[in-house]
């Protein structure tokens, strides 16, 4: 096919290295290609946890105590933002969609800020809370681990919230 | 519609991403597809050193990739008018997926533009879509890039894109369904009424 002039530019054809390689017969059916990559996914969750738990708690070492409210001017916005699209990126991938949805909203809340608005900690605390508590969905057996890290947030010996008090038979 | 399979063994792959966990992940599923050659980056200045030493054959990109972002990449590697890479399949990743986003991201260049977090049966999809229904490139005063204007034929190897979605299919063309007299006749037909 030859290239096309028009009003709109040169119109022409492209074959690319890439197109010629990957069009060889051969190479892996769709539905195993898929089958394979999810199940090397599964053979990565405790790897993923791990990764996600060292996130988490760079978030919270981020995060400030000893403020009111959040302003885009504050250095530590972007640096928590960072590490929590992060997590947002990758867990639904990984199979995590709940830890997805609240570092989503986490994400939001820093995006909300940046963009000008002032924004009370609390509401981010309250984010960063529903996030841990998403990440049980991850790995459910480490529940002490999550349980320190909630007593973290709230700067107290509280007791946690009662989701996340006592492991859940059902999972 | 077609159920090719795809062939990735020994393409060059680059995945230019800040987040190193992300194109570990990544990384692991394109193996899994059967890519053997798999390059990263986390930065456009890695970017450009790879593309240097390296043969690159397709490019998966983050649109927020530091420090001027994806797109902006891609347009730089679309106007480099000397440029080998000028034409190679680049796949934007991102999380932003408002309509001017996905739009600047078309007009930037890109083949195609994937949402993250990304689904393993969605990304061999794109691939498969910009390797079996390769686009012809324009070339005008204020774009260089994937023909922007394409047809729905149906969607990548023949998968709906939702659960809902009808299976797509046209029966094999068996010449023409009417005669030139038959046609005529409707055609007189209708004149008259």
């Amino acid at each position: 096919m030859a290239a096309a002039q028009s009003d709109d530019g040169v119109v022409f054809p492209v074959r690319t290295n890439f197109h010629a390689l990957a069009r060889r017969p051969g190479g892996i059916p769709r539905e195993q290609a898929i089958e394979a990559a999810e199940q090397h996914l599964h053979e990565m969750h405790p790897e993923f946890t791990a990764w996600l738990d060292q996130e988490l708690a760079e978030i919270l070492k981020i995060i400030p105590q000893s403020t009111d409210e959040v302003t885009s001017n504050d250095p530590w916005i972007e640096a928590a933002n960072d590490h929590c699209r992060a997590v947002r990126d990758v867990a639904a991938t990984m199979g995590f969609y709940l830890v997805t949805f609240a570092a989503n909203n986490l994400c939001e809340a820093f995006d909300t800020i940046r963009s000008g608005v002032s924004y009370p900690l609390e509401a981010i605390e309250r984010d960063f809370k529903a996030l841990l508590l998403a990440r049980q969905e991850a790995d459910s057996s480490d529940r002490g681990r999550l349980h320190e890290l909630i007593k973290r947030v709230d700067g107290s010996s509280a007791a946690p919230p009662p989701a996340c008090s006592a492991p859940s038979k059902d999972r | 519609m077609s159920r090719e399979n795809l062939n990735l063994h020994g393409i060059n792959f680059l995945i230019a991403d800040s987040n190193a966990y992300f194109c570990m992940i990544c990384q692991s599923i394109l193996r899994s597809f059967g890519a053997t050659k798999i390059y990263e980056a986390r930065n456009a200045m890695d970017v450009s050193r790879a593309l240097v030493e390296q043969r690159i054959d397709f490019l998966l990109c983050d649109s927020m990739l530091p420090p001027g972002g994806g797109l902006e990449l891609t347009r730089t590697i679309r106007w480099s008018v000397n440029s080998e890479y000028r034409t190679i399949p680049i796949l934007i990743l991102t999380s932003d997926t408002r309509l001017n986003t996905i739009a600047t991201a078309r007009d930037s260049g890109a083949n195609m533009v994937v949402a993250k977090p990304v689904s393993v049966s969605g990304l061999y999809n794109r691939i498969a879509w910009v390797a079996f229904h390769p686009r012809s490139f324009v070339d005008s005063p204020t774009y260089f890039g994937p023909d922007r204007r394409f047809k729905i034929e149906g969607f990548p190897t023949g998968v709906g894109r939702r659960k809902g979605d009808k299976e797509f299919s046209i029966g094999e063309e068996d010449g023409p369904a009417l005669a030139q007299d038959d046609i005529d006749s409707l055609l007189n037909l209708a004149r008259k009424a």
